[in-house]
């Protein structure tokens, strides 16, 4: 399909969101008053949408795939020996609005992982059925961005229904999809003109050179580090060393777009119903991968790192998500006590496989 | 404008006090993300501040007021409950030591506060204590020593800048992960971090140097640093004269020269010469943080006070980035302490039921962990106990009037973390079954005796505290609203600034192993155990890690090294035999690890009822925390 | 999103339609008792149209919820064909224990069926060799009916069978039905010597060498057990069987069983939709313990 583009004031924006949001759940990026913590959060109005606000703090899979939901309900009566049960998630229509290109990459991995495998995860995909994805070209980098190196920005190249980015006359939208161009039909935008494509092209350059000389540098290295995980390469004192500073809190996987573990577990209610709860989990905890019976496959905890960025880094799993599994927006940097985000991984893979040097 | 569905607030899960956010539409919790922007925890949280959400949505709470008839807990108003509870007390003596209360560390400022109240102007009873409160108050009285008041000195956030960091004892980065990672990330900037621990916990492994003494000798260890520091002073004798003018120094210098090489290194397994090595880098170091942990696995006093005559030594305690900070395990055992509910040395409520012709007939507890009930068929036999709690525990069954709490998010509160960081947590979930809060229950109990406060929320209740206690007078919930909490201020302390050494007594600890009983056994130390289990067995992924040990080692364990193992010819989870010296006896697992020494062996607290049953007749065990040692034996 | 999976969408991988998310009621129409810690469920649909496509492979399982308790995974041994719909569980933890506590009568919830399955068609025309230590015959079962029903499709059929004591052996009653069976070869065996026993007493390795094992045009499955597994895959190893022709089933924890929750990655694979069925060759290949 063509790409259609046209030029958008911010009025004309707002006024998006607001039609939006009669038929949508409109989520978007905001910024939280006291902490200045950045959510992509649902909009309580137009008006809450900051779209040059820095990444969000938690990946937008929080709302395709929450933390912890209620899946299924059930009440036994042992008396009658019968059961009533009934499903607990719900399609509603969802607009997410103003999705960083890493975030929508991850939306594409998951939905590659969820979907697109053997089976398809109902779960997610009723709360992805309905999703309309807009997103929005990062002008410049937010500390510990390095999406350059994986292919998932600055700017978004597939997967999006309508996508956004900020030029001197206003917002440039590109459309992704014939829902995408459905909507932009149903209104008369100005079209964007060949300028306005150059001009598109220039600030993602110059968004692109504005990334810090490290991850640009990296760029080559990722691709090194992923051939080294896959092929088994990385030396054990490596892992070790990996391991040593894992503090086993989950953080890496509840924050990173890509990660896709869930644990489930059934709950008593108060009332002597029982709920089936799904909870996100992570292949860092102990537990995770405990077999019936008494050993643990992925005991030592710098085998379970190796699992982690054998997810992030390796063919095989970049065959699975048409991708590497790193999105690169640098969350689990953030967020890990132990300073290993992948990032740092990488650099510790680059440094053996270097010998020392950088 | 607020967020539809994040409120920002404080975990309450440990002393660490880290930032987080809570995701909720007012009525449940549905994730958690971490506060970014919070200085000490800087985005970061540990397992459980992770998985709150799970806690606080369990259904595993108590949801209305229960009185005990015929044996059974029945549902009741409060109006009933608190009548009978406000009655019953009346009839016992308070002054003559008939009423006990326990409070609980985790309770918030507000609670702690009007809980003091009820126990002094209700109760009219001195008998009183902290859940985990043991080790606590011999940090507060040898920094109060100190530092002229009882409180950390400095704050944690020193920790991310400064050039030296000395952590003795603690496995940090179980206990208060946040605070180790911190820790950690100060250890790659370049400051040098050194750990004085028997066994190889993760922080050692993480530290620039780890010395790993022989148990017992953790004091002398940091007493001979302090002889090799004083002996550097002695050379540069143009720098920081007035150390030596504070009271105690003469006293402490003496003590400090008798220290022998030879003996030192007998006792701890570690040479002077690396000591003196260490001590220059200790010299060069502009500042200094030094972080032990206090509460139930805290440190004995001897070595307490030889941490702080280190940090006076050191005469680098001015600097912004110095640091002495009792480390707690529970969110708010500070603040219990500052409210005044630990109890009078030698006069408290747990000495009250340990003792058999004591007074005691009646007793007000607020959340209690399960796992270390101790005399529990003292409190079974007393005439009346009421408890307080927001989630379901044992303690119900010792109970005749259980009241409801809520959970931490469900009303406005402040908690006072380890450094004296106090911080507010505003309410943003409605409780569900409309629970007082405790600070109302308690004047509610107040009313019913004939007394009246007049509280109508937790910022009035604030308001109180800062009035009466040291140290918060500047503070007030408006003020703490605005950042992310404030240190309560010392100056609060007639005794702040004056600077005092503690008396310490050289001593080369010999370790009570025999032949016969040949090994030093010590509690702590598990990835998945914390002073939280009774809250953390309510979540479902933290609670997995927690069971996963005991899928591993369903009888529980014992760690010992490799070539003890050898030497046993036992292998990893076969059953042995464990017998102390005084005749308590266990059948439990071997874990054989490498990071412990030769000759020693740990258990880890609380594992099971079981391992508490064989600790619990050594007295001391408990009370010297990490540092209590017992010998046994091990037969397969 | 192309193929959409409801509860009884098409699976075009397996032409069989699993139970995917919303578990199915089933009915406990019986209860035995099987060893010691050990019951066998005897299971049916209320609803029949969910009977009539239920259809399974030997080797796979289904998800089965106690309701109340929580979901656990566990093997089908019915035949594909003509066979009761059933389940044989140790009690070992919450959700087996709160399974053990029921009556016929009771309800339970299945999802599934899900797994790879053994391979039936490939191995036609050859010599079946089964060894099981304990409840390791649980998973076998089904492949042992299915290969019986169909005796005429293969070689020599050999069960080896192991366990602690005579009253730990499961199936008994199949077992001497199966013995009816021309040229179903059994050899049993039991840890330690018992008062009443005059069969094999010693470990399953042995029996290889007592059955004279043909190794050539034959394939081994073997579940139970990891010593057992071990010793036994040594001894065929050392007979000079091909690591292809040695099938095992690998137990992991699941959660889903669709291949999503990634509780039961092994190596690169998952063995809710990779297995359980493996190849002794890629269990060696997955780098992890068995
Ligand atoms: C593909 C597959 C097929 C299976 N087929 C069967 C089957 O046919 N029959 C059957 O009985 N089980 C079978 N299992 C194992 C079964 O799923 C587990 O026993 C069950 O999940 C345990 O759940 P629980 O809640 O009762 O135990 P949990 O509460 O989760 O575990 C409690 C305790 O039991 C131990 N434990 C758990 N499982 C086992 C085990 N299998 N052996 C020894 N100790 C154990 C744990 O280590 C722990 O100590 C199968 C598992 C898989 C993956
Ligand atoms: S691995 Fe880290 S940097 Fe990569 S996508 Fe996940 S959270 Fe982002
Ligand atoms: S295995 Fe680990 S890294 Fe991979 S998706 Fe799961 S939690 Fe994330
Ligand atoms: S965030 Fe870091 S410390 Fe936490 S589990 Fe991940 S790697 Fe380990
Ligand atoms: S370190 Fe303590 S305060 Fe921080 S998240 Fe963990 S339990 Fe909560
Ligand atoms: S059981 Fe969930 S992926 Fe296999």
């Amino acid at each position: 399909m063509s790409m259609s583009m046209y030029i958008l004031s911010s009025g004309e924006i707002s006024a998006l969101v607001t039609e939006l949001q009669a038929s949508y759940d409109v989520y978007g990026p905001q910024v939280e008053p006291q902490t200045k913590q950045v959510f992509f959060d649902q909009l309580a109005t137009p008006a809450a949408l900051d779209l040059e606000a820095p990444i969000p703090s938690m990946p937008v899979k929080e709302i395709l795939f929450p933390q912890m939901e209620r899946i299924l309900k059930y009440k036994y009566d042992a008396e009658n020996q019968s059961v009533a049960m009934s499903k607990q998630y719900f399609e509603r229509p969802k607009a997410l609005f103003g999705l960083r290109p890493c975030d929508l990459s991850g939306i594409l991995v998951l939905d590659r992982f969820f979907l697109g495998q053997e089976f398809v995860d109902d779960v997610y995909l009723t709360h992805r059925r309905q999703c309309l994805l807009i997103s929005n070209t990062c002008l410049h980098p937010f500390p510990q961005c390095f999406c350059v190196c994986t292919h998932s920005g600055p700017d978004a190249d597939e997967g999006f229904d309508l996508d956004l980015t900020k030029l001197q006359d206003g917002y440039l939208l590109r459309v992704g999809s014939e829902k995408g161009q459905a909507i932009a039909d149903a209104h008369q935008w100005q079209v964007a003109t060949p300028r306005h494509a150059k001009e598109f092209k220039a600030v993602v350059d110059r968004s692109i050179d504005l990334f810090p000389e490290m991850a640009t540098d990296n760029k080559a290295w990722v691709a090194k580090v992923m051939n080294r995980i896959t092929t088994g390469f990385v030396k054990q004192e490596t892992w070790e060393y990996i391991g040593d500073q894992c503090f086993e809190c989950g953080a890496c996987s509840f924050v990173c777009p890509t990660c896709s573990c869930f644990n489930i577990e059934d709950t008593q209610t108060a009332c002597g119903e029982c709920e089936r709860l799904r909870m996100r989990d992570s292949c860092s905890f102990e537990g995770y991968a405990r077999m019936a019976g008494d050993h643990n496959p992925r005991q030592p905890v710098e085998d379970r790192r190796n699992k982690r960025f054998f997810c992030k880094l390796s063919y095989p799993q970049s065959k699975k998500y048409l991708r590497p599994g790193c999105v690169g927006c640098g969350r689990c940097q953030w967020v890990c006590p132990g300073d290993i985000g992948l990032p740092n991984v990488v650099q510790y893979i680059r440094r053996e496989i270097t010998g020392g040097q950088n | 404008m607020n967020l539809v569905n994040y409120k920002p607030c404080v975990c309450n899960l440990c002393g660490t006090g880290c930032g987080q956010f809570l995701k909720t539409d007012g009525h449940k919790v549905y994730g958690v993300s971490p506060l970014i922007a919070h200085p000490v925890s800087k985005g970061k949280l540990c397992i459980r501040g992770w998985h709150s959400n799970e806690l606080l949505s369990t259904n595993e709470r108590i949801t209305t007021p229960l009185i005990r008839e015929n044996g059974e807990l029945r549902e009741a108003s409060y109006d009933e409950a608190i009548a009978l509870v406000a009655a019953r007390m009346q009839a016992f003596d308070g002054a003559a030591g008939e009423i006990g209360v326990l409070a609980s560390a985790r309770s918030s400022n507000e609670d702690s506060f009007t809980l003091a109240r009820l126990t002094r102007d209700v109760f009219k009873t001195t008998l009183r204590g902290i859940g985990a409160e043991a080790g606590h108050r011999k940090s507060m009285a040898a920094l109060e020593q100190a530092f002229g008041y009882p409180g950390a000195h400095g704050s944690l956030t020193a920790i991310d800048h400064a050039d030296y960091i000395l952590v003795v004892g603690t496995d940090i980065t179980r206990q208060n992960p946040v605070i180790g990672g911190n820790i950690h990330a100060a250890q790659r900037r370049g400051a040098r971090v050194v750990t004085l621990s028997s066994s190889r916990t993760q922080i050692a492994k993480l530290s620039t140097k780890h010395f790993q003494e022989k148990p017992g000798t953790l004091g002398l260890l940091v007493n001979a640093l302090g002889k090799a520091l004083m002996a550097i002073r002695t050379v540069n004798h143009d720098r920081r004269a007035n150390i030596d003018q504070l009271p105690g120094y003469a006293d402490y210098a003496a003590a400090l020269r008798s220290i022998s090489s030879v003996a030192l290194e007998r006792a701890s397994g570690i040479r002077y010469e690396e000591i003196e090595e260490e001590a220059h880098h200790l010299e060069q170091a502009r500042s200094i943080v030094i972080l032990f942990s206090s509460g139930i696995s805290g440190l004995d006093r001897p070595t307490i006070d030889a941490i702080t005559n280190l940090a006076l030594l050191s005469d680098r305690m001015d600097h912004p980035h110095s640091a002495v900070i009792p480390v707690a395990g529970i969110s708010n055992l500070q603040g219990s302490f500052d409210m005044g509910m630990s109890g009078e040395l030698g006069n408290s409520v747990f000495k009250a039921l340990a003792t058999p012709d004591s007074r005691i007939r009646a007793l007000f507890v607020i959340d209690h962990d399960d796992g270390i009930i101790r005399d529990k068929e003292r409190i079974a036999a007393l005439d009346f106990v009421v408890y307080a709690c927001a989630y379901k525990s044992a303690f119900m069954e010792l109970a005749d009037v259980v009241f409801p709490l809520p959970a931490y998010n469900e009303t406005d509160g402040t908690y006072t973390a380890s450094d004296k960081r106090v911080q507010i947590t505003h309410k943003n979930v409605d409780s569900r079954h409309h629970v007082l809060p405790g600070w109302s229950l308690f004047e509610r109990i107040a009313n019913a005796s004939g007394q009246h406060w007049g509280y109508h929320n937790a910022a009035q209740v604030f308001k109180d505290i800062a009035a009466h206690t040291r140290g918060y007078g500047d503070l007030s919930h408006e003020l703490l609203s605005k950042g992310f909490g404030q240190h309560w201020n010392p100056q609060g302390f007639a005794g702040c600034g004056r600077r005092k050494f503690n008396a310490i007594n050289i001593e080369y600890w010999e370790s009570p192993t025999t032949p016969e009983f040949p090994f030093a056994l010590m509690i702590g130390k598990a990835q998945h155990y914390w002073h939280q289990n009774n809250l953390m067995r309510k979540t479902i992924v933290p609670r997995r890690e927690y069971d996963q040990t005991l899928w591993l080692y369903p009888h529980g364990y014992i760690e010992i090294s490799p070539d003890d193992a050898v030497r046993l010819k036992v292998r990893d989870k076969w059953l042995v035999n464990v017998r102390s010296s005084i005749g308590t006896h266990m059948k439990i697992a071997v874990k054989i690890s490498p990071d412990v020494q030769d000759g020693t062996a740990y258990i880890p607290y609380f594992i099971k009822n079981m391992i508490s049953d064989f600790l619990l007749p050594y007295e001391n065990a408990y009370a010297a925390g990490e540092e209590s040692v017992i010998p046994i034996q091990i037969q397969e | 999103m192309s193929k959409v999976h409801g509860n009884h969408g098409n699976c075009k991988e397996t032409g069989l339609c699993p139970i995917v998310t919303f578990p199915e009621v089933v009915n406990i129409d019986e209860i035995r008792d099987e060893i010691p810690e050990v019951k066998t469920f005897y299971l049916s649909f209320p609803n029949k149209d969910v009977e009539r496509e239920f259809r399974i492979k030997s080797g796979q399982f289904i998800m089965c919820t106690v309701f109340g308790a929580g979901e656990f995974a566990v093997s089908l041994p019915p035949s594909p064909e003509n066979d009761r719909f059933h389940i044989s569980v140790r009690a070992v933890g919450k959700v087996t224990h709160a399974l053990h506590a029921l009556k016929p009568g009771d309800k339970l919830g299945v999802r599934g069926p899900f797994g790879n399955g053994f391979p039936f068609d490939e191995i036609k025309g050859k010599n079946i060799i089964y060894v099981a230590g304990g409840i390791g015959l649980i998973p076998l079962r089904s492949s042992i009916v299915h290969a019986l029903q169909h005796r005429e499709d293969f070689g020599r059929i050999i069960l080896l069978y192991g366990a602690r004591s005579s009253k730990d052996l499961m199936y008994q009653p199949d077992i001497r039905e199966w013995q009816q069976n021309a040229g179903f070869e059994t050899f049993i065996t039991i840890d330690r010597p018992e008062e009443g026993w005059s069969g094999e007493v010693g470990y399953v390795n042995q029996l290889i060498e007592k059955a004279n094992v043909p190794v050539d045009n034959s394939v081994a499955f073997v579940c139970g057990p990891p010593v057992m597994f071990n010793s036994v895959i040594g001894e065929f190893l050392k007979r000079g069987m091909s690591e292809d022709a040695i099938i095992s089933t690998l137990e992991r924890q699941m959660k889903c069983g669709i291949g999503k929750c990634q509780h039961c990655a092994v190596g690169r694979t998952l063995v809710c939709t990779d297995g359980p069925v493996y190849t002794y060759r890629q269990i060696k290949t997955l780098g992890e313990q068995i």
